[in-house]
């Protein structure tokens, strides 16, 4: 065990994205004038503006739904591919798959370990946090049109929309796919038909066992551009 | 360090070994003197595994760590091993962007502080320079259209009377074993969050503890054991600066030619006994040895294992037969979830120290988490390299680099429009083999299942940063997670040709 040494003595600290304390330790020091201190009051505008909208979205601080931003983006709305967006996404299905994730029905070495380390009381609370939240548009995919046609076609030959919803929206235990990371969507299908992911319907690894790696790109191409 | 002298008695294995003769063993490995003191031992054991077709030791994973044990081994006299690496490349968690000419921006791990003197040292014998990481100038905010410039004095503006608080508390929370701290239980029911909403943190300055308990933990503040955190801030020597900050913090220094020339450097040493893409799919026979391990390049024996690597890769290993049930869930529960994504901007010039900026950028509810400078020691061009929120830079490079230079025009002018390069690496992306950057425990882990992570299991030896006494997480950790092993193997060599 270490001991302690004396702390450094600290003068004039600020903290660094306080808008209301870094504006008075300015005033107060009288080293900021013009538009550095214009650009002070700003900022600290819009800090406030930001917490305040955390705490409307996702309560009081600290936020448990916050340790989801790294991979799943702010309010759920990933913009890389390769991560599912959670906005939207029914409660039941969240819910669903954080107990799968947790007792190693479904794998991934990221998810694992989180969900195991959630109460229960946690699970259901992001669950509904993330359901409540609104799915932006992928607007970050930009889809190649032919690919996307032949998506559409097998989209409609498949009738993905009997579980996932006419607008792919989802419903209880079917997850939302509209506007859906294209990489993510790609994976998880091929993961289905691998038998990697399970599906205790046995729909997704019907459907999956069909299709060509050609066929689940041009699918999850036309889905994350929905 | 006497918790591994204690780790060592408690291994079942190295009953026959006296404390009087590791600790022997221990002054002997201090610098040079360990090969003059062990080489008839590591000869007599070389002698023996060639007969029987069986060797010493076999590492898994060329990381720091790995590649540290191996290098001991070999200063020991035990030729009879081998480091067994998944990837095609060494040195684990830190990886080097080729910059051309001989430069190098990382990508991993990459600084080194006051305390780290396990990796500092390693760096001197392997004739690798360092130099100080930039801080002077200001840092700037951003905050949608808002920018402001403050001078941090090379640290994150922390509330100091917090700080102290947390100093204080950490006294009391050994670094390599926080659930031995006789307020474990209370600390490890709470995370860092919970603790400091209760200290009425201003909202605003949520943001800030926020960010930077993301960038040093890993985790979002709800999701960070009170007691993890104070085994960190133990790591520092109890004092906040130390671990969190850059000027005089453990983000103090930098190696010349990119921090992965360390683990360069130890494998070409090693040669032909660093083997890569030779991932290690099934551990078989740990308990008594020979332990038989089937790699995707064929079967190695071996009379003990160095298991370099972090627990959750661990676990993707199979195990026949299945580890104890302790272990097991340490393993299986591991916080493999902090996951990293760093950027490089390469630009012809420091552009922005000319204008007293520092080149840092903190960008609350952005996708920048923190921006630094990263430029090469002679300036012979400028580079921004970024930690960013790895969902909310779009996946195409193109796009991500044009977002982010827009970023930096924000933050220091037009000129940061047009870089001549950019890299990024996104870790859980890249391969299967890394995981995670640091382990962010959540509360009630370590309590529950930190016993399980240093005693050696049968004929496995677990080593690896986050095994580390001090500076668990960290690459000074790994360097001291790899002597450590070393140790153990050469205890165990010593007893069984005793």
């Amino acid at each position: 065990m270490n001991t302690v040494s004396q702390p450094l003595s600290r003068t004039k600290r600020t903290m660094i994205v306080s808008g209301v304390l870094l504006l008075a330790v300015a005033l107060v020091a009288g080293v900021m004038y013009g538009p550095e201190l214009y650009g002070m009051v700003k900022l600290g505008q819009q800090v406030d503006k930001l917490t305040s909208e955390n705490t409307r979205l996702g309560g009081p601080w600290p936020r448990a739904s916050d340790a989801c931003i790294f991979c799943h983006g702010f309010e759920g709305n990933a913009r890389a591919q390769n991560y599912p967006r959670l906005a939207g996404q029914p409660e039941a299905y969240l819910k669903k798959q954080l107990k799968a994730f947790a007792a190693g029905e479904r794998t991934n070495a990221t998810m694992e370990s989180m969900a195991a380390s959630m109460s229960d009381r946690e699970v259901d609370g992001l669950a509904a946090h993330f359901a409540k939240m609104t799915p932006a548009s992928n607007a970050t995919f930009h889809a190649d049109p032919a690919s996307a046609a032949r998506g559409e076609a097998l989209v409609k030959a498949n009738n993905c929309a009997s579980c996932h919803g006419q607008q792919l929206e989802g419903k209880d235990m079917f997850p939302r796919l509209a506007g859906q990371g294209q990489v993510y969507l790609r994976d998880q299908l091929a993961r289905f038909k691998s038998g990697a992911r399970r599906d205790g319907t046995g729909a997704m690894p019907a459907v999956a066992a069909a299709l060509s790696d050609q066929d689940m790109e041009d699918v999850a191409q036309f889905i994350a551009s929905r | 360090m006497d918790s591994s002298e204690r780790k060592l008695d408690a291994a079942p294995e190295d009953g026959v070994l006296t404390r009087r003769g590791f600790l022997g063993m221990a002054a002997s490995m201090t610098a040079a003197a360990t090969a003059a003191v062990v080489p008839k031992l590591g000869a007599a054991a070389n002698a023996a595994a060639n007969e029987r077709d069986v060797i010493e030791v076999a590492i898994i994973g060329a990381g720091l760590a790995g590649l540290t044990a191996g290098r001991d081994l070999k200063r020991a006299g035990c030729e009879s091993f081998v480091v067994l690496e998944a990837r095609g490349r060494v040195g684990g968690r830190t990886l080097n962007h080729d910059l051309g000419n001989g430069y190098f921006s990382e990508a991993g791990g990459q600084w080194i502080g006051p305390g780290q003197t396990a990796v500092a040292d390693l760096a001197r014998e392997l004739g690798v320079g360092t130099f100080p990481t930039y801080w002077q100038g200001k840092s700037t905010i951003l905050a949608g259209n808002a920018r402001a410039a403050v001078d941090t004095e090379g640290g994150f503006g922390t509330d100091p009377k917090i700080a102290h608080e947390l100093e204080k508390l950490a006294q009391s929370v050994p670094s390599g074993a926080p659930w031995k701290s006789p307020r474990a239980a209370e600390f490890d029911a709470m995370s860092v969050g919970e603790w400091l909403a209760k200290k009425n943190i201003e909202p605003a300055d949520q943001v800030g503890w926020s960010a930077g308990l993301a960038i040093t933990g890993g985790a979002s503040p709800a999701r960070l054991s009170l007691l993890h955190w104070l085994s960190m801030v133990n790591s520092a020597e109890c004092n906040y600066d130390r671990l969190e900050a850059v000027k005089d913090g453990a983000q103090q220094t930098r190696i010349a030619g990119g921090s992965q020339i360390l683990s360069i450097k130890m494998a070409q040493a090693l040669g032909d006994k660093v083997r890569l893409n030779s991932p290690v799919l099934r551990i078989e026979n740990w308990q008594d040895g020979p332990v038989t391990i089937q790699t995707a390049k064929g079967v190695i024996r071996a009379h003990r294992v160095i298991m370099a690597l972090q627990p959750a890769l661990c676990q993707q290993i199979v195990y026949d037969p299945p580890l104890p049930e302790g272990r097991r869930e340490l393993q299986r529960r591991w916080p493999a979830f902090a996951p990293g994504r760093k950027t490089s901007h390469v630009y012809k010039r420091p552009f922005w120290r000319d204008k007293g900026l520092n080149g840092w950028i903190f960008q609350p509810g952005g996708m920048v988490l923190w921006a630094y400078d990263n430029s090469p020691e002679d300036l012979s061009f400028g580079v921004i390299n970024a930690f960013v929120q790895i969902s909310m830079l779009p996946s195409d490079p193109k796009v991500a680099e044009a977002e982010l230079s827009r970023i930096y025009a924000q933050a220091f002018g037009e000129e940061a429009l047009h870089p001549l390069s950019y890299h990024e690496h996104d870790w859980r992306k890249a391969d299967p083999w890394t995981l995670s950057c640091v382990s962010p425990m959540p509360p009630g882990f370590l309590t529950k299942y930190g016993e399980a992570l240093h005693p050696p299991v049968g004929r496995l030896i677990w080593s690896g940063t986050e095994t580390a006494d001090i500076w668990a997480g960290y690459m000074d950790g790994a360097v001291r997670s790899g002597h450590k092993a070393a140790l153990q193997a050469l205890q165990g060599i010593a007893a069984r040709r005793a």
